[in-house]
């Protein structure tokens, strides 16, 4: 049986078995069906993309989590105190008293008035990264929590929150590292890292840095909520892989996701952070320095007692201070250069004048 | 319809057959791209993994709960078996310390989980896996860490890259001491840390890390068997000098105290330089570390030998003809650095690091030169 010859070898298209009128009708057709899908899709496009889980702070993710410094300071150099504490002589305490500390530091300052006003929500970021006793020296001590919060609440704060996203279990730390109860006991909020509170962020670039490695990147956003002043509480730690672990590296815990893919870049990831937030205030706690081992430390010998801190408004002058109390050079940290660079602050912190107290004269 | 098919040609019905599958292809594309959404979002959106800790124990209260560090969930199907093993050798108690909760294991993908940027310590000297466990010792916490290295070499190096100067001798292990509040070890390929939270702790510590010993026993017990022979030879004055470790090679007059140190890789920050033991010497060779390292043959200890030489140079160092220097050392010299002298003797790089001047440096080096030659180490 032979095929009908028009499938074994098809005829030659002539105009005439086309009209006119079908090639209008199936263009139109075509056009038809074409737009409708174009219609269809412009409908259904999301421009923003997927929603998180709770948009909290979508205004503000988009560039940051915000700038939190006094308004008439910006553009101007920080201000910055650096008092050294002392153990009376007939106290059984190990360490100076870090309210005392700060009380005298701040009163250079002009006090806490200058920078908390009565109906501020304040937010304390601390490093909360260690299931470890305070006595270990890798977490922001407890004492400082408290007398942060008792001070801000003083000054007529409307309420004083703080929170972490810590390496290890955020109960854990934030109970054994005594952080919990000493913000229960002075009135501080403890906000855990809930999964709802990670909102995607990025860094707008700022000179050479920023707008590189975090872009959309889960970041703990949710604790800034309604939020008008932060205030960063950061111990002064050696950390293997950046060098030294203070203020900006305290931010790493507002990081969510996979976040150690940055222990690549850690000098971008942290010169990056210095953009992510911008505190009000800043506490480096230098009453003991963690040496060596960091940042976890784990022996007491680690530590050294030097009954030092700096309160600033400048983060990366705190920590070119750090590296002193570290016996390093700037550059051995060189994500502060980075961050100075991207213009979060000031490398060399004796160019904000410092004032050094002695709470011993 | 029937005339309609007849006007198809051949390059049309091609032509749509073409269209109709690249269309085909690009919603097979999109059904596979479109649930890949951009990582850090899909993890924003979704709830994070439960992390150690937060459930509650059975039975016990939340401040309990919280104070517990149960198994990490989500280790590696490959490692499993291994890590199950290494935290198998955690126990449960011994005599006035109860465990918290179940031993927790970590690899090398998620060690920096755990101890954040300290991991790259561990990575860099040859990590396999951690398991870790919480203890209650009276009213104190202790933590205990067992890390398993790739080699002791490996453990050693993670030992001595952080030992406290100052330390105790611990009377369990030849490579252990003991702080105020931590006990530090090597047991073979394994470094043991255990850790307290306050001081006044070290019956627990003792008793938890002889614990964890007697569970490697029977692995450090077969090994010294097999190497039994080779101990038996070097006791009878034997043992080959090529058979010695570098360890054993420093000059021992003026060597400070649990100041031997090994990088096994980048040593003194010289790409490619590896496994370099370093000892630290008194005030009497001008505080500087003698340096040893044990190659596969002569020639790659000239090699080694020839690239921190170009490290240095490159940093600035100037070498200099020195008389009274070891036979074909090399003296490179950074004013307001200091001086470094380079020899090999057989498969043996050998040296002087961070001397202050070119008098110490040349003392020790003669002093490394004469010791290595004492164990017949001297061509």
């Amino acid at each position: 049986m032979s095929a009908p010859e028009h499938e074994a070898t098809p005829p030659e298209l002539t105009p005439q078995e086309l009209s006119r009128r079908d090639f209008l009708k199936r263009a139109a057709g075509a056009s038809a069906i074409a737009l409708t899908g174009v219609g269809l899709a412009a409908a259904l496009l999301d421009a923003n993309g997927p929603p998180a889980s709770d948009p909290v702070g979508a205004a503000t993710s988009a560039k940051g989590l915000g700038d939190y410094s006094l308004p008439e300071l910006r553009g101007k150099p920080g201000r910055m105190a650096i008092v050294r504490g002392v153990v009376p002589a007939n106290s059984q305490a190990a360490q100076p008293d870090r309210k005392a500390m700060l009380e005298r530091a701040l009163a250079a300052l002009g006090g806490l008035g200058a920078f908390i006003k009565p109906g501020d929500r304040v937010l304390l970021k601390v490093n909360a990264a260690f299931a470890t006793s305070p006595l270990l020296g890798a977490t922001t001590h407890p004492d400082l929590v408290a007398a942060v919060t008792s001070l801000c609440l003083a000054a007529g704060a409307a309420s004083v929150a703080l929170t972490d996203n810590p390496v290890h279990s955020p109960e854990s730390c934030f109970a054994l590292t005594g952080i919990s109860e000493a913000a229960a006991k002075s009135g501080a909020k403890v906000i855990l890292p809930g999964e709802n509170l990670f909102v995607p962020v990025s860094v707008p670039p700022s000179g050479n840095i920023g707008g590189r490695l975090i872009r959309d990147w889960p970041t703990l956003a949710g604790p800034f909520k309604g939020v008008t002043k932060v205030i960063a509480l950061s111990p002064v730690k050696d950390h293997r892989r950046a060098g030294a672990s203070m203020t900006l590296k305290n931010f790493y815990g507002l990081l969510g996701g996979r976040r150690n893919v940055f222990h690549q870049d850690i000098n971008g990831i942290i010169a990056e952070l210095a953009l992510l937030v911008r505190p009000t205030l800043c506490v480096l706690d230098g009453v003991t320095v963690m040496l060596t081992n960091g940042p976890t430390g784990g022996s007491l010998s680690d530590l050294k007692a030097m009954h030092v801190m700096a309160v600033t408004t400048d983060p990366v002058a705190a920590d070119s201070f750090g590296m002193e109390l570290l016996g390093r050079a700037v550059t051995e940290a060189p994500y502060i250069k980075l961050a100075e660079t991207a213009g979060a602050g000031n490398a060399d912190y004796k160019a904000l004048n410092p004032q050094f107290l002695d709470l011993g004269a | 319809m029937a005339a309609r098919e007849r006007t198809i040609s051949t390059a049309q019905r091609n032509a749509s057959l073409a269209v109709l599958a690249l269309v085909c292809a690009i919603a097979a594309y999109l059904l596979v791209r479109q649930p890949q959404l951009n990582p850090a979002v899909l993890v924003s959106l979704r709830a994070p993994a439960p992390k150690a800790g937060v459930a509650a124990q059975p039975g016990g209260s939340v401040a309990a709960a919280a104070l517990a560090t149960p198994e990490t969930p989500g280790t590696s199907a490959a490692g499993g078996a291994k890590q199950a093993t290494l935290a198998s050798l955690l126990p449960d108690a011994v005599p006035g310390v109860k465990a918290l909760a179940a031993a927790e294991s970590f690899n090398p993908t998620t060690l920096s989980d755990k101890i954040d940027g300290k991991a790259e310590l561990y990575l860099a000297a040859g990590f396999a896996a951690m398991a870790c466990r919480s203890y209650q010792a009276g009213l104190g916490r202790v933590e205990l860490y067992l890390y398993r290295m790739k080699s002791p070499d490996a453990a050693f190096a993670a030992f001595s890259g952080q030992r406290r100067q100052g330390a105790t001798q611990s009377p369990l292990a030849k490579n252990g001491y003991l702080t105020e509040n931590a006990l530090f070890l090597t047991s073979g390929s394994d470094y043991l840390e255990v850790i307290a939270d306050r001081t006044g702790q070290r019956p627990a510590l003792e008793a938890l890390a002889k614990a964890v010993l007697a569970g490697l026993a029977p692995a450090r017990e077969a090994k010294a068997e097999a190497q039994s022979g080779t101990k038996a030879e070097a006791k009878s004055g034997a043992q080959p000098a090529a058979d010695l470790s570098p360890p054993d090679l420093f000059p021992v007059a003026g060597l400070k105290a649990d100041s031997l140190r090994l990088a096994v890789a980048d040593a003194f920050g010289c790409q490619g330089l590896t496994s370099v033991y370093t000892a630290e010497y008194d005030a009497s060779f001008g505080g500087a570390a003698a340096l040893l390292s044990r190659r596969k043959s002569p020639a790659e200890a000239k090699a080694q030998l020839e690239l921190y030489r170009r490290y240095l140079t490159d940093n600035g160092f100037a070498a200099q003809a020195v008389p009274g220097a070891p036979s074909g050392a090399v003296v490179l010299t950074l004013e307001g650095i200091g001086v470094e002298v380079l020899f090999t003797r057989g498969p043996l790089l050998a040296g002087v690091h961070e001397a202050p001047d070119l008098t110490t440096a040349l003392k020790l080096a003669t002093a490394l030169d004469m010791a290595l030659k004492a164990k017949g180490l001297d061509k």
